[in-house]
C-alpha cells in the first residue's frame, strides 16, 4: 500500500522490509510521510512497530529503500547520517550524569572541550520548556521513570532533527505529561517543518494529538491517513481483537472505547475420549 | 522574563559546577606534587631535602655523585614511573569500566595481567639471550604477551559483535588461558627462576628505569589524543548503547578504538612494573566520586587519582621499612614493596 501527503519535506519508503534470524520482522512498508505532521504509529504488542521506527531511524540493517529530502539508502548514504533524533523504548538509566549534562549530550556532535554559551543557553531552554528546572543539576539516577522518559525526550530536541522517531514516548508519563508531551513534539513539527513518528499505544491519543496514524499489524502496515479514517470500529475490532463501544467527544470526534477483549477458545486435550 | 533570570541563574549553576570540577583535579595535582617531593626527599640514604633539592638541580651529572646515582638513577625513575602507571591504569580503569557498563571491571578483567605475568615468566626461564639483556627480555616478553592477548580477545570479541558481555567472555577465557600458562611454567621452573618469577608478579616500581619510564611515558602521550577526542563519546556511552547510538554515535567502533587504547595503556604499564591491578579499579571510582560522569573531568581525575595512590604507597611502603628498600635497591624487589 502506498499514501501519500501533501508537504515540502517528507519521508519515503518503499519496500521497506527488515529480517532478523531468519524471521521477517517487517515487510513492503510502502510510506510517505510529511514534514511538519506528527505521525502515530499504532498496533499490538509484537506487531513490528519498534523494528519499523529502528528501520526508519538507521538503528537496524533493512531491504528497501528510505529516502530522506530525496537522499536514498540506495545512493549509498545510510539514515544515521541525517540529523535523526531517534528514542529507543524507554530503559532505566543507571548514570549519574546530571539532566543539565545529558541535555547536553544531544549536542554531541557541536560540542567542544568547553561548553559553548550556545549549546548551553539550548539546554537551558529546553528545561525551561519541559519545566525541568527543579530537576535540572540532579544526576538521572534519581529521577522518577517518568522524569527521565521527559529528558530523553528534550535531549532529542536538542538536536534539532529533521526527522524525529520516537517509541513509546509517553509510555513511562502520567495524564498531564502524556498530553503535554505531545502537544510539544506536535509543535515542534509545525515549527520546522521536521517528519516526526511515534509509536503509541494509547488509541485515544494518538486520535486526538496525532495528524497521521499507520496500524502496523502482523510486520506491515495495514491502514495509513487521517487517525478518524484508519481507527474504526472494524479495524480496531480486527486488529486489536477487541470489542468497541464509539462515543462522539466534545470536539464531536468519534471516540473507540474498548469494552472486551476477544479470546479465542484454549485448545485442550479431550481427557473424556 | 522569568524564564531568562531562571536560565541565567542555571547557566551561571552549570559554569560553577565545571569551574568546581576543575578546581578539584587542580587541588588533586598539587597533592600529587606534594607527594611526588615527598617520595624523592624519602629514602634510606638520609639525604635532606636540601640535598635532594641541590641534587636535583645540579643535574644528572652534578658533582656530588653519590646523590646524582640516588635521585636521577634510582628515585627519580620510580617516582615517574608510578605517575605514569598511575595514570595510565586509571585512565584504562575508567575507560574499560565505561565501555563494559561495569562497575567492577579494570583493565585486567580482560587477562592482560595474566598474559603480561606468562610473558615475564617466559622471559626469565628462557631469555638468556646474549643479544638483549634480562632488563630489556623480560618486559619485551611481557609487553608482547600482552598485546598477543589484547588481539585474541579483540579478535573473539568482534567476531561477536563486540558486545560488553562478549568481550568479557573473551576477556576470562583468555586470563585462565595465559594464567594456566603461567602456572605450568612455575612448575617447571627451578627454585631460583620461580623466586624471581614470583618477584616480578607482585609488581614494583624498583623495577623502573629511564627506558621504561621512556616507553610508558612516548605510549600514554600517543594515545592522549584518542582519550581526548572521545571524551564526550565515552560520556554519552553511560546513557547506555542504545541511546548512544541514536545520538548518532558509532557505539562498536568507540568500542574497539577504546579497547585498543586500554590494552597499549596497560601493556605499557605493567610490562615494566609487573601486575599492579587495584589502581585500575580503584582510581575510576575516585574520580567518579569526585568530578562525576562527565568524562573530560573523570578521564583526567582517574589519572590523577591512580598516580596519587601509587606515589602514596611508595612513600607508605618507604617509611614502614626503609632499610630493607635499601638492601634491595640493587637486587630483584621484595614483596614488601609490591605496590
Amino acid at each position: 500500500m502506498s499514501v501519500s501527503d501533501a508537504g515540502n519535506r517528507a519521508l519515503k519508503t518503499r519496500g521497506l522490509g527488515v529480517q532478523r534470524g531468519g524471521k521477517t520482522i517487517i515487510a513492503g512498508v510502502d510510506l510517505t510521510l510529511s514534514g511538519g505532521l506528527v505521525t502515530a504509529v499504532v498496533g499490538p504488542n509484537g506487531a513490528g512497530k519498534s523494528t519499523l521506527l529502528a528501520a526508519l531511524a538507521g538503528a537496524l540493517p533493512c531491504a528497501g529503500e528510505i529516502v530522506l529530502e530525496g537522499v536514498s539508502t540506495a545512493s549509498g548514504k545510510s539514515p544515521a547520517t541525517w540529523r535523526v533524533g531517534y528514542m529507543p523504548q524507554a530503559q532505566t538509566l543507571r548514570t549519574r550524569l546530571t539532566v543539565l549534562e545529558v541535555l547536553l549530550l544531544g549536542r554531541r556532535e557541536q560540542l567542544g572541550w568547553r561548553v559553548s554559551d550556545m549549546d548551553l543557553a539550548m539546554a537551558r531552554e529546553m528545561v525551561a520548556h519541559f519545566r525541568l528546572e527543579a530537576i535540572s543539576d540532579q544526576p538521572m539516577t534519581r529521577l522518577s521513570g517518568g522524569q527521565q522518559q521527559m529528558v530523553l525526550l528534550a535531549q532529542r530536541l536538542m538536536r534539532e532533527p529533521d526527522l524525529l522517531i520516537l517509541d513509546e514516548p509517553t509510555s513511562a508519563l502520567d495524564l498531564h505529561h502524556q498530553l503535554a508531551v505531545l502537544d510539544r513534539i506536535r509543535a515542534y513539527a509545525r515549527r520546522t517543518g521536521a517528519v516526526v513518528v511515534a509509536a503509541i499505544h494509547d488509541l485515544g491519543l494518538a486520535t486526538r494529538n496525532c495528524d497521521r496514524v499507520a496500524l502496523v499489524h502482523g510486520g506491515t502496515v495495514r491502514s495509513f491517513g487521517e487517525p478518524e479514517e484508519v481507527l474504526t470500529r472494524e479495524m480496531v475490532g480486527d486488529v486489536y481483537r477487541v470489542e468497541l463501544d464509539t462515543y462522539r467527544n466534545s470536539l464531536g470526534r468519534s471516540v473507540n472505547i474498548p469494552v472486551s477483549a476477544v479470546l479465542e477458545p484454549v485448545q485442550t486435550e479431550n481427557k473424556s475420549a | 522574563m522569568a524564564w531568562s533570570m531562571t536560565q541565567a541563574r542555571a547557566e551561571d549553576a552549570y559554569r560553577h559546577a565545571t569551574a568546581r570540577k576543575a578546581a578539584q583535579l587542580g587541588a588533586a595535582v598539587l597533592v600529587l606534587v606534594i607527594l611526588v617531593l615527598v617520595d624523592l626527599a624519602t629514602g634510606p640514604s638520609g639525604m635532606s631535602i636540601a640535598d635532594v633539592w641541590t641534587a636535583l638541580l645540579a643535574g644528572p651529572s652534578g658533582e656530588d655523585r653519590a646523590a646524582a646515582t640516588i635521585l636521577w638513577q634510582l628515585r627519580l625513575p620510580q617516582t615517574i614511573m608510578g605517575i605514569l602507571v598511575g595514570g595510565c591504569l586509571g585512565i584504562a580503569g575508567l575507560q574499560m569500566q565505561t565501555i563494559l557498563d561495569n562497575p567492577l571491571a579494570s583493565p585486567f578483567t580482560l587477562g592482560f595481567s595474566a598474559s603480561a605475568g606468562f610473558g615475564a615468566a617466559l622471559a626469565i626461564m628462557f631469555g638468556n639471550f646474549a643479544w638483549l639483556p634480562a632488563y630489556l627480555a623480560v618486559p619485551l616478553s611481557a609487553f608482547a604477551m600482552t598485546v598477543l592477548a589484547c588481539f585474541i580477545v579483540y579478535v573473539i570479541a568482534v567476531w561477536r559483535g563486540a558486545t560488553p558481555e562478549m568481550l568479557v567472555l573473551a576477556g576470562i577465557t583468555v586470563l585462565f588461558f595465559f594464567q594456566s600458562l603461567q602456572s605450568l611454567l612455575q612448575f617447571m621452573a627451578s627454585p631460583e627462576v620461580l623466586q624471581q618469577i614470583v618477584f616480578w608478579l607482585f609488581g614494583s616500581m624498583l623495577k623502573a628505569t629511564w627506558t621504561s619510564v621512556t616507553v610508558c611515558g612516548v605510549i600514554m602521550i600517543a594515545c592522549l589524543p584518542i582519550i581526548v577526542r572521545d571524551s564526550w563519546n565515552l560520556t554519552a556511552l553511560r546513557l547506555g548503547d542504545a541511546n548512544a547510538a541514536s545520538l548518532g554515535l558509532n557505539v562498536r567502533a568507540l568500542r574497539k578504538r577504546t579497547f585498543l587504547t586500554v590494552a597499549l595503556l596497560t601493556s605499557a604499564a605493567v610490562s615494566f612494573v609487573g601486575t599492579i591491578g587495584f589502581v585500575g579499579l580503584i582510581a575510576p571510582h575516585v574520580g567518579r566520586a569526585l568530578v562525576g560522569e562527565d568524562h573530560r573531568y573523570g578521564l583526567p581525575m582517574a589519572a590523577v587519582s591512580g598516580a596519587i595512590i601509587l606515589i602514596a604507597a611508595s612513600v607508605i611502603g618507604k617509611a614502614i621499612s626503609p632499610e630493607r628498600l635499601f638492601r634491595l635497591a640493587s637486587s630483584p624487589p621484595s614483596p614488601a614493596f609490591q605496590c
